[in-house]
């Protein structure tokens, strides 16, 4: 996935607030050192498979280098395009996890999390996460079947079907990661809080090789996510991510 | 006090606002605290908050209970208080409400999704919900809210649940984003059909966004129930000023909504996240001696998915029960139902929605196969296939109850007969998982020979359904069809019946295939049956909807009693045959247009990329006497070049490109075996193409391959995840004339430096270029690589120049 994260224009709104003054993640970073049972929030580690999601059709066509203004598509290839994307349907299985952790200390460049030694680090992500008392990790997969049938068309030289498919696989685990987002974002108003935009390893100075702790951290083996060792997350439609809450 | 319902007749009641925002203010809410809790360790501060909404005049306070299910109650580790926080919550809100206000005893979602979104299963999701509805009924609250729930299917289990835990109303809420869906996809309407069947005595809304995104949610529940609506909505959105959330609505303005609200029929009006006392007293204000609107009474039968509603009423468009999943007599289903998947199923599925059905039929009984789990997997595979609403076709009672648990949404039970064994068992499970229905008119003596028969135990079985809850509208009566070519009066029988139960005002549901057994051009009788069949005022067709013929049938009789209004189905039927027709054949008109003679439609050919066609054109140009390294450099070639001059204006975009790429490859496949020895054309050059070890990604690099091989570069494809070893290896053993490396990441990036030097060192000529998603001039300049391309078309621009400078 090369993709960059959806603008959130809320959160974009919001990143030139900074909270001085008190913050309550000092408040629940000491509490939990002293009652880390109570804030351990892995007692339940929700699993979501099956969500159904509506494959955005004009983001395809953009992931494929489409020029509303320029770009004259055919009408063949505009079938081919509707014809992957029902495939795409019948191939594609949701599967996403997330946890909630509340923090439980920070600087500038890290942010700990009350248990797990997984510890987000980076500047931009720990500014991001500047105001958060609490973050969710998510992981999330359109399953193998979807790669898988995309390589059997260009090995069957169809690499037109093969490129295709791959597009709208990738836009399929992005609008996944927008549903989690939601989801995310309903747990969050439920405890009077909103959150940030959605952030991955790999965005700006968070290393890529963070993911490792992250999947782990979220369970994601459970959903059938994996890394390799150059750290690339198989089945390849996957999206790993933090998502910060402030109240 | 008065039983709820009774007073809600004549009266608009007010409800209590925000509960958290009121602990939150009283300092109760430090991090970790379980707000339920504070049932026990504070009642004074939540009695204190109950007084405060009492006094500002609301006529229905909620008890702090949103979060007091055992599982959310585990998370604090106080599921062994489970009994004594409800009990508590309603006490202390009886004491604040002192009989002058109703006790409405709040449940909230769990903390799980239930499957098939999560792990969590209908019974356990039913357990939770019982147990704290029992305790909550038990301390004496006077009715039961659910609330802000976004899975249709957890709601369902909810409702279900109180209703057997208790006998108290029960108020159904949930919370819809912008108030147009639920996060898992749920519109108003199908939350109003699928609550009011389970038996839900209120429906509403709740939290989501302010009042005025609520307004058209109102309408859509109101227009598909007949009971209560109820609606709190949040003061606004929230918003972060300063690192705390706030909700800018004023009382004001919620007192001017809640007015709208009562014009549009709405029963009970408070608030959400973000009111306060004085917003529900400002409101109560202006609700004093208005009374709810009427609404118009919606009618006809419904179902939903859990996306979308289909409602058939006696003039509209009788509905498609496309037949197709059924694995008797399919052998292609049969096998892949036996081997554990759904694939079939899942596409059958998809092609009768696209064909027309408006509702699929679900049959998993075959012979050997374990019906209650196939029925399980195929409902959850289905429903997250296609949206339409699902017919549950099966005779086993288990496979039923289980099918009926797993949908999320309001299914059509296919189906119930005379016999007395099947009236008992199905009927209840209609009501209770709010069902409608198919009654088959058969019983233990058989199907009646007489029209007159058949109609009464049309009665017997609407007549069981409605006294057991099921909604008269949500019935469907299936008189059954006899072969013609045994019973020759068989189908007039039929058509009669069909006449005479609608005059009850039942609808009728009729699968007509049978008719024809035995006789030759089944399909014929079929259509013809069905025509007659909906002249008769047939309401459902159980058919094929892949059969173009038995479609086009039920597409015109529809007109033709006026069914499809304007025609207007028929018409965008025949348009979007129109259009698909003129689809395939566009590549022709714009072969028209282009030079005349093969030399054009060569051109043309890769230019706007037929591949089916383009193995037929070329033996037409060489039996015409072209030769095939012609056709190759002075018509393919160039077409190529100008796709790729189309793509670097963007007026191609990549699946353009490829296209292009892919009818070339076919072409040249077809061309070396044509062509003369000597006559081969000469390589370009010969490159050796990998994505570096560590990545897995090698569709850039494919593409890439497809376009270079296309310009008569030979091509060595090591493919992804290759280690410097063997490139190095295979750059030696092809005398490469380039090196060609992909990556992806900026983790696996690192191998490509590791390449370039490896060549270096061991003194191989071949050039180097690199490409993928990270890499950047400045960085192939750094790790001492020749070249850096953008893109495909870029590839063979520097691939060109790389080798011209040897």
């Amino acid at each position: 996935m090369g993709s960059r994260p959806r603008r959130d224009e809320r959160a974009a709104a919001l990143s030139g607030i900074f909270l001085a003054g008190e913050n309550p993640a000092v408040l629940t970073g000491i509490l939990s050192a002293f009652f880390p049972l109570l804030y351990d929030n892995r007692v339940d580690m929700p699993r979501i498979q099956n969500l159904k999601i509506e494959i955005p059709r004009l983001d395809v066509l953009k992931r494929l280098h489409y020029n509303i203004y320029k770009t004259e598509v055919s009408d063949e290839v505009d079938n081919l395009i509707d014809k992957m994307i029902k495939e795409a349907y019948i191939l594609i299985h949701t599967k996403a996890v997330y946890r909630d952790f509340a923090v439980s200390g920070r600087t500038e460049t890290e942010v700990r999390l009350a248990g797990t030694d997984f510890a987000v680090v980076g500047r931009e992500v720990g500014a991001l996460l500047r105001n958060s008392h609490k973050v969710t990790l998510c992981a999330m997969t359109v399953g193998e079947d979807l790669p898988r049938r995309s390589h059997q068309y260009m090995s069957e030289g169809k690499n037109t079907e093969g490129v295709i498919l791959d597009a709208v696989g990738s836009e399929a685990v992005e609008t996944l990661a927008e549903k989690v987002s939601a989801i995310v974002l309903r747990n969050a108003m439920l405890e009077g809080a909103l959150t940030t935009k959605r952030y991955s390893p790999g965005y700006g100075d968070w290393r890529v090789e963070e993911q490792r702790g992250l999947l782990k951290a979220v369970g994601a083996n459970e959903i059938g996510i994996d890394l390799n060792p150059a750290c690339l997350m198989i089945p390849e439609k996957s999206v790993s991510a933090v998502i910060g809450w402030e109240r | 006090m008065e039983n709820i319902l009774k007073v809600l007749k004549n009266k608009i009641l007010v409800y209590d606002g925000a509960f958290g925002t009121m602990l939150q203010g009283k300092g109760l809410l430090t991090p970790g605290i379980c707000p339920e809790e504070l049932n026990l360790t504070h009642p004074d501060d939540i009695v204190d908050i109950h007084l405060q909404y009492v006094f500002a005049g609301a006529n229905v306070i909620e008890t702090n209970t949103f979060g007091a299910s055992s599982m959310k109650l585990r998370e604090y580790g106080l599921e062994k208080k489970t009994k004594e926080i409800n009990a508590a919550g309603v006490k202390l809100a009886k004491k604040a409400a002192k009989g002058k206000a109703y006790v409405a005893a709040s449940i909230g979602p769990l903390p799980k999704q239930l499957q098939p979104l999560g792990d969590l299963s209908f019974d356990e999701a039913y357990r939770i919900f019982y147990e704290q509805a029992e305790y909550l009924s038990e301390a004496g609250a006077d009715l039961i809210i659910i609330e802000t729930m976004s899975d249709i299917k957890e709601i369902k289990a909810a409702v279900i649940a109180v209703k057997d835990a208790c006998r108290l109303p029960v108020q159904a809420q949930m919370t819809f984003d912008k108030g147009k869906w639920t996060v898992s996809g749920t519109p108003p309407e199908v939350a109003a059909v699928v609550l009011g069947a389970c038996g839900a005595d209120i429906i509403g809304a709740n939290c989501s966004s302010g009042p005025e995104d609520l307004i058209g949610t109102m309408q859509a529940i109101g227009n598909n129930f007949e009971g209560y609506l109820s609606v709190l909505p949040n003061a606004g959105l929230p918003e972060l000023v300063d690192g705390k959330t706030i909700y800018r609505a004023t009382p004001e303005y919620m007192a001017e909504h809640a007015v709208t609200f009562a014009k549009l029929g709405v029963n009970l009006i408070g608030g959400c996240c973000g009111t306060n006392p004085s917003h529900i007293k400002a409101m109560a204000r202006a609700l004093r001696n208005k009374k709810p609107a009427k609404r118009a009474i919606p009618c006809g039968l419904t179902l939903a998915s859990r996306t979308k509603l289909v409602r058939l009423a006696p003039d509209t468009l009788p509905m498609v029960i496309g037949e197709r999943i059924n694995p008797t007599n399919r052998k292609d289903l049969f096998a892949d139902l036996s081997a554990g998947k759904m694939t079939v199923a899942r596409s059958d599925a998809a092609a009768q929605a696209q064909n027309g059905a408006s509702i699929l039929d679900i049959n998993m009984g075959a012979a050997g196969l374990d019906e209650v789990e196939l029925m399980k997997g195929a409902i959850a595979n289905i429903q997250n296939t296609v949206d339409l609403p699902l017919a549950i076709d099966t005779t086993d009672e288990r496979a039923l109850e289980a099918a009926l648990k797993e949908y999320a949404g309001k299914p059509l039970i296919n189906s119930v007969n005379g016999k007395k064994k099947s009236m008992e068992t199905v009927i209840p499970l209609a009501a209770h998982y709010g069902a409608a229905l198919i009654g088959l008119t058969i019983d233990e003596k058989g199907i009646p020979a007489k029209v007159g028969e058949r109609v009464s135990m049309a009665k017997k079985i609407a007549g069981a359904a409605v006294k057991a809850g099921v909604s008269k509208d949500d019935i469907l009566i299936d008189c059954l069809t006899l072969t013609v070519s045994s019973e020759p009066e068989g189908a007039k029988l039929t058509l009669e019946a069909i006449r005479k139960i609608k005059g009850l005002g039942l609808k009728v549901s009729l699968g007509v295939s049978n008719v024809s057994f035995g006789l030759p051009n089944r399909r014929a009788l079929n259509a013809g049956f069905l025509s007659m069949a909906i002249g008769a005022g047939l309401d459902a067709a159980i058919i094929n909807p892949n059969d173009g013929q038995i479609m086009d049938a039920f597409l015109s009789a529809s007109v033709l009693v006026n069914r499809d209004k304007l025609a207007a189905r028929y018409i965008g039927e025949m348009k979007k045959r129109e259009s698909s027709k003129t689809a395939g054949t566009a590549a022709p008109a714009k072969s028209a247009a282009a030079p005349a003679g093969i030399e054009g439609r060569l051109y043309n050919a890769i230019l706007f990329g037929e591949r089916d066609g383009i193995k037929d054109l070329i033996a037409e140009a060489i039996a015409g006497g072209m030769k095939p390294f012609d056709i190759n450099i002075k018509h393919l070639v160039p077409a190529l070049e100008e796709v790729g001059r189309k793509f670097e204006r963007k007026e191609y975009f990549l699946p353009q490109l490829i296209l292009a790429a892919d009818t070339m490859k076919i072409a040249f496949d077809v061309l070396k075996r044509k062509l003369a020895a000597g006559e081969t054309q000469k390589s370009s050059g010969t490159i050796v193409m990998a994505t570096v070890e560590g990545d897995v990604h090698d569709i850039g690099k494919n593409i890439v391959i497809a376009v270079l091989e296309n310009y008569g570069f030979s091509i060595v494809d090591l493919g992804k995840n290759v280690s410097c070893a063997e490139i190095v290896a295979a750059a030696k053993k092809h005398k490469a004339d380039i090196v060609g490396l992909s990556a992806l990441m900026t983790t696996t990036m690192s191998e490509m430096e590791k390449v370039t030097g490896a060549l270096a060192a061991q003194k191989i000529p071949a050039k180097t270029i690199v490409g993928g998603a990270v890499v950047t001039q400045a960085y192939a300049k750094r790790i001492g690589a020749d070249g850096y391309a953008k893109d495909a078309i870029d590839a063979v621009r520097v691939a060109k120049e790389l080798l011209s400078g040897k």
